[in-house]
C-alpha cells in the first residue's frame, strides 16, 4: 500500500505541502496539537497499513522521526 | 458482522472543511466520557452537518462524568447544551459492586444535570470489559447485568435516549475494535472504526430530536397485524409524534407535510425504526424495569469526591520513579505551571505523586519539584496526569505542600495555550503565586 506522505501529513495538520519539512516538530508546527497528534496516527496506521506501538507514538514528535519510523517499517516515504 | 462506516479519512478531511467554514451551530453538545472520546467529533460532525444540524461541541475532561455533571459551574454545563452525551466505560468505573454502581452513578449525575441545564440526555450503554479473556469461562456476567439493568431503567424514561456502545464494538469486531498503544498513550482505547459507528449512532439520536425525522405517523388502520403496533403507537405520541390511523392512508399522505406515498409502509416496530423515529426499539416490556427505582441525583460534587477514598503520597524521586516522573511532567498539558523544567536540577527537590481511589491504582501521577530560596519555598513544578484530576488530588497535594514548608512557599507559574486547569486551581486558592 502506498500514500503520498507528505501529503497525508499536511492534510492532517492543516498545513502546506511544503511546510512538510524533516525538521518540522510539534513544537514548529502549532496546529500539532495532542489531538492532531492522534488523528496523525490513525491516518498513517490507515494510509500506509502499519500499526505504531505506544513508544513510538509517544516518541515520535518531528516529520524526520515519522518518516524514519515508517522507512524502518518498510515503507518507502 | 454490520457494514462498517467507510472512508473514514474522508470524513476526516470534510471535517476539517466544515470547521473552517464555521456554519451557525444548530445543536449544542456537551459530550462526557470516562475515556478520550474527541476521535468521535469529525464522524459525528459531518453526519449532524449534513442533516442540517451543525453542532457546536464540547468535550468534557477526561473520566470526570459525575464532577462535571454534579458542577453547575464545570466547562460542560458553561456551554449550555441541548443533548448531554455521556459514555461511560466499565474500564474507569470500577469493579465494586459488579460495575452496577458505578454505572449507576454516572448516569444518575447525568440525569439530573440534563435536568437543571435543560439539556436532552443521550446515554452511551458502555460496551463489555476490554479484558475479555473470562470469555473463555463465559460472559463477563456482571457487566452484561449492569448494562441491562440500566437499559431496562432507562426504557421507562422516554425522555432519555440510549445508544449502545457495544453495538459500535461488535459492528467493526470485538478482536479489531481496540488501539492499546493509542489507549496507553491518550486514553483512546478505540480503533477509529468503532468512533465512527458511535457517532453514526449518536447521530441518528440526536437527529430523532432535533432533526427533520417525521413528527407524524400514519398507519393503515385496515392493514394486518396493525394490533401489535399499539405499544409502539402510544409511546411515539408519547414523544411527542403525531400519530393518525385511517383506512385510508393515500388520502391522508397526500396532505401531511413532509411525507409522500413513497415513504415505506409501516409495517412493524422495526419500519418506524427505519423512518428515523427512534433511537432505539422500544422492545423492553415493562415487567422488566429495574425495581431499584428511577434515576435520581441528590449527592453532591463534595460528596462524590469524598466517596471516592482518593489516597496520595508524595515520596522523593527515585530510580524506579524517575522515569515515569519525567513522562508525567513531559506529557502533562492540563495541570501543569509550565515551561520546560530541568528534572535533573540538584538545586530542586522533586517529589513523585502517587493516587489510588476506589476505582483503581493510578501509580505516579504527578510531580512537584521544590527549591529552597532563603528561608523559603518555590514550587516550579506541579504536574498532574488527567486520570487524576477532578478527584481533589490537587488540593491534597497542595497540603502536602504547605505542610512540608511551613506555608513559606510561592508557586511560580507560566501560562500556556493548554494549562488552564492548573491557572484556574491557582486563581481560586489564596496561595502566593507568581506569573512567569
Amino acid at each position: 500500500m502506498s500514500a503520498d506522505f507528505e501529503a497525508v501529513v499536511a492534510g492532517v495538520l492543516e498545513v502546506a505541502p511544503a511546510e512538510v519539512t524533516d525538521d518540522a516538530t510539534q513544537d514548529t508546527l502549532p496546529s500539532w496539537t495532542s489531538m492532531r497528534h492522534i488523528q496523525l496516527v490513525v491516518t498513517l496506521e490507515e494510509a500506509f497499513g502499519l500499526a505504531f506501538d505506544y513508544g513510538e507514538i509517544r516518541d515520535t514528535r518531528s516529520v524526520g522521526a515519522l518518516r524514519g519510523l515508517l522507512r524502518a517499517k518498510g515503507v518507502l516515504v | 458482522m454490520a457494514a462498517v462506516v467507510g472512508d473514514l479519512p474522508g470524513v476526516r478531511a470534510r471535517w476539517q472543511e466544515v470547521v473552517r467554514e464555521q456554519p451557525a451551530a444548530v445543536v449544542r453538545i456537551s459530550l462526557l466520557a470516562s475515556y478520550t472520546i474527541d476521535p468521535v467529533l469529525p464522524y459525528l460532525g459531518v453526519a449532524l452537518h449534513d442533516a442540517g444540524l451543525p453542532m457546536d461541541a464540547h468535550v468534557g475532561p477526561y473520566n470526570q462524568i459525575v464532577q462535571q455533571c454534579l458542577d453547575d459551574a464545570s466547562p460542560s454545563a458553561r456551554h449550555r447544551p441541548d443533548v448531554l452525551v455521556v459514555a461511560p466505560r466499565f474500564e474507569e468505573l470500577g469493579e465494586e459492586s459488579g460495575h452496577a454502581s458505578g454505572l449507576r452513578a454516572a448516569v444518575d449525575a447525568a440525569d439530573g444535570a440534563a435536568s437543571r441545564w435543560g439539556a436532552l440526555l443521550v446515554v452511551v450503554l458502555p460496551p463489555l470489559p476490554t479484558r475479555r479473556s473470562a470469555l473463555a469461562e463465559g460472559l463477563p456476567q456482571p457487566a452484561v447485568a449492569a448494562r441491562e439493568a440500566e437499559r431496562a431503567r432507562l426504557a421507562a424514561r422516554p425522555d432519555v435516549l440510549v445508544v449502545d456502545g457495544e453495538q459500535a464494538v461488535r459492528a467493526v469486531g470485538s478482536r479489531q475494535a481496540h488501539h492499546e498503544a493509542l489507549f496507553r498513550f491518550a486514553k483512546v482505547p478505540y480503533v477509529e472504526q468503532v468512533f465512527a459507528e458511535l457517532a453514526s449512532r449518536l447521530a441518528k439520536a440526536v437527529k430523532a430530536v432535533f432533526g427533520a425525522t417525521p413528527r407524524a405517523v400514519v398507519v393503515d388502520a385496515a392493514a394486518p397485524g396493525v394490533e401489535d403496533l399499539v405499544d409502539d403507537l402510544r409511546l411515539l405520541r408519547g414523544l411527542g409524534v403525531r400519530v393518525a390511523l385511517t383506512d385510508r392512508v393515500d388520502a391522508l399522505l397526500d396532505v401531511v407535510d413532509g411525507w409522500s406515498s413513497a415513504e415505506p409502509d409501516v409495517r412493524d416496530a422495526s419500519d418506524l425504526d427505519r423512518l428515523g423515529v427512534f433511537d432505539r426499539l422500544p422492545a423492553v416490556p415493562p415487567e422488566r424495569v429495574d425495581p431499584v427505582g428511577p434515576v435520581s441525583d441528590g449527592v453532591s460534587l463534595a460528596d462524590f469526591v469524598a466517596g471516592l477514598d482518593v489516597r496520595v503520597t508524595c515520596e522523593p524521586v527515585g530510580p524506579d520513579t524517575a522515569e515515569k516522573v519525567a513522562e508525567v511532567v513531559g506529557r502533562a498539558k492540563d495541570f501543569t505551571l509550565g515551561g520546560a523544567p530541568d528534572l535533573a536540577d540538584p538545586t530542586r527537590i522533586v517529589l513523585a505523586v502517587r493516587v489510588a481511589d476506589r476505582l483503581g491504582d493510578y501509580g505516579v501521577s504527578g510531580a512537584i519539584g521544590l527549591r529552597r530560596e532563603g528561608e523559603d519555598w518555590a514550587v516550579d513544578v506541579f504536574s498532574l496526569s488527567c486520570p487524576v484530576l477532578g478527584k481533589g488530588v490537587e488540593d491534597r497535594v497542595v497540603a502536602e505542600i504547605l505542610a512540608t514548608t511551613g506555608g513559606r512557599v510561592v508557586f511560580r507559574h507560566e501560562r500556556t495555550p493548554h494549562n488552564d486547569v492548573a491557572t484556574r486551581f491557582l486563581d481560586r486558592t489564596d496561595l502566593s503565586v507568581e506569573e512567569r
